[in-house]
């Protein structure tokens, strides 16, 4: 069986310190919402197996929180080989450039 | 008994209707939106060009209008192109047009009589908080009715908290409760919804899974912090 994983980046170029990136399980997402116009939250159980949540913070253009959400869920259903999806890689570009150019940045605010 | 195949994961959405505003009799060349609309009036300057909220104003015979529109029938609604705005300000939510002398093609002239000048303002995107949330599938525990015309629909809390749960409460036609949760189970269940974000009901851009057999008409979130 090969689990899917979700791949995050936050610009940081070269990738290469603490909290630069970050590969969370996909069955541990719990759901996303906006915070602001210009800024979506993602939530995942903690991937350190804590009872709480790991918390990424998305910026984008004015009122695109929608597209946001819908172009992150669209990428989480991708079905690659290895179970590996780029959700938003600021640095190697990830083959889901809809997500890349729609987020502006990535933060993890909790993690 | 035949069983099924593996349910694969999907995404499930739901959103608010947008905030709303009618401006009526408005004199001048701006209007000014009030916390109407949205409380407070959509932020960044950038809100009407990016189509954050929509304008639009029923057409009068002394209303001049620029070549985008066409020639619009008097009493005819017509939203005003982001490009007529000229200036929008996001302390006081005052959105002033260009006039047609100003902007030949995306220009929009008032009447000189206020009461001719009748706008409805419509939120379009998501800005706050409690206006939309998405959700894996398998993270919904159940549908709860309410009465003949609302139920919730529980997931895991999005806070992780073992103990909470964040509640979608679906408002729509009497009665229509088996309607409302078909249509999820078949969200939910159907593995050849694989490719996008199932919008379930979105009634911010009016878009609804299975063409809405419930006629679900409202959303609203109360998610546990």
């Amino acid at each position: 069986m090969t689990k899917k994983t979700l791949y995050f980046t936050i610009g940081n170029n070269p990738c290469d310190d603490a909290g630069d990136a970050l590969l969370v399980a996909a069955d541990l997402f719990l759901g996303m919402k906006p915070l602001t116009a210009t800024s979506t939250a993602m939530y995942f159980n903690k991937v350190d197996g804590a009872r709480d949540v790991s918390v990424l913070t998305f910026t984008h253009a004015n009122g695109d929180g929608r597209a946001v959400m819908h172009a992150v869920g669209d990428a989480m259903l991708a079905e690659p080989r290895d179970g590996m999806i780029d959700i938003v890689d600021k640095v190697g570009g990830g083959i889901l450039t809809t997500t890349t150019n729609l987020i502006t940045s990535v933060a993890f605010t909790t993690l | 008994m035949r069983r099924n195949k593996q349910i694969q994961e999907k995404y499930l959405y739901f959103a608010i209707a947008g905030g709303t505003e009618a401006l009526a009799d408005d004199a001048g060349q701006a209007i000014q939106l009030t916390t109407s609309t949205t409380d407070p009036v959509p932020p960044g300057t950038d809100a009407y060009a990016n189509g954050v909220f929509t304008v639009s104003v029923t057409d009068h015979a002394d209303h001049l209008w620029g070549t985008h529109y066409g020639t619009p029938i008097a009493g005819a609604s017509v939203e005003i192109h982001p490009s007529s705005i000229k200036t929008y300000h996001t302390s006081n939510g005052t959105l002033t047009f260009s006039t047609v002398a100003e902007d030949a093609v995306y220009g929009y002239t008032v009447s000189g009589t206020a009461a001719n000048n009748d706008y409805v303002v419509l939120q379009k995107k998501p800005i706050d908080t409690i206006d939309c949330m998405m959700y894996p599938a398998s993270r919904m525990t159940g549908i709860q009715m309410v009465n003949a015309t609302s139920a919730i629909v529980y997931f895991e809390s999005v806070t992780g908290d073992v103990d909470a749960t964040d509640q979608v409460l679906v408002t729509f036609a009497s009665g229509s409760y088996k309607e409302f949760c078909l249509t999820l189970n078949d969200a939910i269940s159907d593995n050849k919804r694989q490719s996008n974000v199932i919008d379930v009901v979105d009634v911010m851009s009016g878009t609804y899974l299975n063409g809405n057999p419930a006629a679900a008409t409202a959303v609203a979130f109360t998610l546990d912090t």
